[in-house]
C-alpha cells in the first residue's frame, strides 16, 4: 500500500466537535509525506481526469469513510467520496498560468489548470438484513453543482492569500453537514525516523539497547502536507434511531465506531498507445485504517496488504496480533532491565483487545469517569471508538483538566475515546503496550516504574491546526518550504 | 444484442496474456456471445443483471484454463464464469 500514495489511508480522526458539540468531525488523510514544493505537478486524489472536452481517463480511488453504530462490526453509516482531475488547458505544464484566485460569482480563476471536483453519496445500510439506501449529497446552492477542492498552497505567487482560497472549499448544508476535501498540513506528529530505527525513543535513547544520546523527539511530518477528507456531522445524524443523545455517555447510542477505507477497481490496464490507464470491476478494499499504528506496529509486515483488504468484523483472524502483540516483547529486549513485569505476563491482551477491537467497556472504566453502559462491541472489528456523549475537550495544553495523552492522562475525550488531532497516540500506544492499560482489565498486574518515562518525545506544532472545521490548517506552501529556504526563516506561517 | 459467438469473440479479442493472463474485448458483451451450446457449464454469476455496456470493455481473466474458471470483469462488475470450452481455445490463441 505504500507504493500507492493516493489510495494509502494515513490518520483518521473522530473527535466531538469542540466549537460545536453536537456533532462529530471525522477526518480521513491519504496521500502522506507531501513536501510542499513537489511541483510541477503537486497532489491529488486518486482521479479519473478530463483533458479539455475529452472523455474521463485514467482509474480512479473510491474513498469511504464508515461507520458502525450497532456494534454489529458492520458499518451502518457510509460515505462515498470520488474525485474528477481536470485539466483545463493541455498545452502547458504549468500548475497554474497566473494567479490563482476565487470569487463567489465565478468560482476558482481560469489561471488555475489542474484541479479537482467530487461527487458525495451516503449509504445507509441495515447491517442485518444487509438493504441499503444510497443519497447522493449536492453542494449548496451556488457552488456550481460540483463540491471543489482548493488548489495546493503552491506558493506566493501562484496561491496568494491561500486562507482566501481554502475557505471556499467548506461546504456546509442546510441538514448541518460540513464537508471539505483537500490539501492541509499534516497534524500527525511522530518520530519516524527514532522510532522505526529499531525502537529508539530520544528521551530516553541512553537505555536502549544501542544507547544514544537522550534528546527531545523530532516530529518527521513538521513541515508535511496530506490530502484530507474531513466530514461534521451532527450527532443525530449518527445514531441508529436519527435522534441526539439524551444520556450523555451513558445513552445506549453513544458509542460509534470509524474507520477508513480506499477502493480500487480490480483490474488496471495500461494502453500504451495513448498512454493512459483505465479501470474495470468492483471496487476493492485496498486500504483501510482506524485506530492509529495498528497496521503499523500490531499486524505483521507478510500480512499487511491482507489486512488492508478485510473488513474489520472479520479481524478476529488478526486477534492473536494484538492479544500477544510483537512490541510487547520487543520492548524488555531494546531497553534491558526496564520491563521485567512486562517481560513476564504472558496473559492474552484483554485490554488492547478492548482499546483496538471492540471498544472499552464502560463498565472497565466506569468506577473512575462514570461511564457505564457501554459494553463492548459485539464481535473483535478493528476501528476507532468514539462515546459521542463524552463532552469535548482541548488537548493543546489551554484547557486545565485536559491531556493529550488521553485516557491515560485520565482525559476521556481523547484516544482511545475518538481520537483528537493532537493526541499524542504514539506515546499513548507505546505505553498502553508497555503496560499501562494492563491494570484495567487485570488488577493482578503493576506496570512498570519504566512506563511512565515512555515517550515519543514529540509535541504537536500548533503551525499544523486551526480552531474551526476542518480544524488541520491551510497548507504549509510549496515556496517558503523545505525548511532550509530563507523564505522559511521569515515567513514561518506559510 | 447480437449473438457473438465464441469464434467472434476471440477474433475481435485483444489477447493479454497466458492462460492464466487477461483477455480484453473491448466493447463487447461476452455474456451474451456465448451460446448454451458452447457452455462447458452454465454460467455462474455474482449479479442477477446482465453487464453493463458503458465503453469500458470487457476483461476476461482465465484463471484456471483447465477447470475452465474465468473471472470476467465490465464496467463495476466482476462475474465468475466456467466454460472449459473457452478457455481452452483462450488458450491455444496464445500460443
Amino acid at each position: 500500500m505504500t507504493k500507492d500514495p493516493a489510495a494509502d489511508s494515513t490518520d483518521v480522526y473522530a473527535f466531538v466537535s469542540p466549537d460545536a458539540p453536537d456533532t462529530v468531525t471525522i477526518i480521513a488523510n491519504y496521500v502522506p509525506f507531501q513536501a510542499p514544493d513537489g511541483g510541477p505537478n503537486f497532489f491529488e486524489f486518486g482521479a479519473k481526469t478530463v483533458v479539455g472536452t475529452a472523455a474521463p481517463v485514467g482509474d480512479d480511488v473510491l474513498y469511504q469513510i464508515h461507520i458502525d453504530n450497532t456494534g454489529s462490526g458492520i458499518p451502518s453509516i457510509t460515505y462515498q467520496f470520488q474525485f474528477t482531475t481536470v485539466i483545463t488547458d493541455p498545452t502547458t505544464f504549468l500548475y497554474a498560468t497566473g494567479p490563482i484566485t476565487y470569487s463567489s460569482s465565478s468560482g476558482y480563476s481560469a489561471t488555475w489548470n489542474r484541479r479537482q471536483t467530487y461527487t458525495v453519496t451516503r449509504i445507509d445500510t441495515d447491517p442485518t438484513t444487509g438493504q441499503s439506501t444510497t443519497t447522493p449529497i449536492s453542494p449548496p446552492a451556488g457552488s456550481g453543482g460540483a463540491f471543489a477542492c482548493p488548489p495546493c498552497n503552491v506558493g506566493i505567487r501562484t496561491t496568494p492569500n491561500y486562507a482566501s482560497l481554502s475557505a471556499p472549499a467548506v461546504y456546509r448544508m442546510s441538514d448541518g453537514l460540513i464537508v471539505f476535501a483537500g490539501q492541509r498540513a499534516d497534524g500527525f506528529f511522530v518520530d519516524l525516523g527514532s522510532i522505526f530505527d529499531l525502537g529508539d525513543l530520544r528521551p530516553i535513547s541512553s537505555h536502549q539497547l544501542v544507547p544514544g544520546t537522550n534528546s527531545p523527539g523530532i516530529n518527521s511530518l513538521a513541515d508535511a502536507n496530506v490530502h484530507c477528507i474531513a466530514l461534521q456531522i451532527p450527532i443525530s445524524s449518527l445514531t441508529p434511531d436519527g435522534a441526539p443523545l439524551t444520556m450523555g455517555a451513558n445513552d445506549p447510542n453513544a458509542v460509534i465506531g470509524v474507520y477508513t477505507t480506499a477502493n480500487r477497481q480490480t483490474v488496471r490496464m495500461f494502453d500504451p498507445t495513448t498512454g493512459t490507464y483505465s479501470g474495470t470491476g468492483p471496487y476493492d478494499q485496498v486500504s483501510r485504517l482506524g485506530s492509529p499504528l495498528v497496521n503499523e506496529v500490531v499486524v505483521p509486515m507478510a500480512l499487511k496488504d491482507f489486512w488492508n483488504s478485510q473488513a474489520p468484523v472479520n479481524d478476529s483472524q488478526f486477534a492473536a496480533a494484538v492479544e500477544h502483540p510483537e512490541l510487547q516483547n520487543l520492548l524488555p529486549v531494546l531497553y534491558p532491565g526496564a520491563f521485567p513485569n512486562l517481560a513476564a505476563y504472558t496473559k492474552a491482551r484483554a485490554d488492547l483487545v478492548a482499546i483496538f477491537a471492540t471498544g472499552i467497556p464502560g463498565s472497565v472504566i466506569g468506577d473512575a469517569f462514570g461511564v457505564g453502559t457501554y459494553q463492548g462491541g459485539k464481535v473483535i472489528a478493528e476501528m476507532l471508538r468514539l462515546n459521542m456523549g463524552i463532552a469535548p475537550t482541548s488537548s493543546d495544553g489551554t484547557q486545565a483538566g485536559t491531556s493529550n495523552l488521553g485516557l491515560l492522562g485520565n482525559d476521556l475525550a481523547g484516544f482511545p475515546n475518538g481520537r483528537r488531532l493532537t493526541d499524542d497516540v504514539v506515546t499513548i500506544e507505546l505505553m498502553a503496550v508497555a503496560g499501562a492499560t494492563i491494570p484495567l482489565v487485570d488488577k493482578t498486574f503493576t506496570p512498570d516504574a519504566d512506563v511512565s518515562v515512555v515517550n515519543q518525545g514529540v509535541t504537536a506544532s500548533p503551525r499544523s491546526y486551526q480552531a474551526g472545521f476542518p480544524y488541520l490548517a491551510d497548507p504549509h506552501g510549496g515556496f517558503s518550504n523545505p525548511p532550509s529556504t530563507p523564505a522559511y526563516n521569515t515567513n514561518p506561517e506559510l | 444484442m447480437p449473438n457473438i459467438s465464441r469464434r467472434h469473440f476471440l477474433r475481435n479479442a485483444s489477447i493479454g496474456a497466458a492462460a492464466t493472463g487477461v483477455a480484453a474485448a473491448g466493447g463487447l458483451s461476452l455474456l451474451t456471445g456465448v451460446s448454451g451450446a458452447d457452455a462447458a457449464t452454465p454460467p455462474k454469476t455474482t449479479s442477477p443483471e446482465g453487464p453493463v455496456l458503458d465503453g469500458s470493455g470487457v476483461v476476461a481473466h482465465v484463471v484456471d484454463a483447465k477447470s475452465g474458471k474465468i473471472s470476467l470483469f465490465v464496467g463495476t462488475k466482476h462475474i465468475d464464469y466456467t466454460n472449459q470450452a473457452l478457455a481452452q481455445e483462450l488458450l491455444k490463441a496464445t500460443k
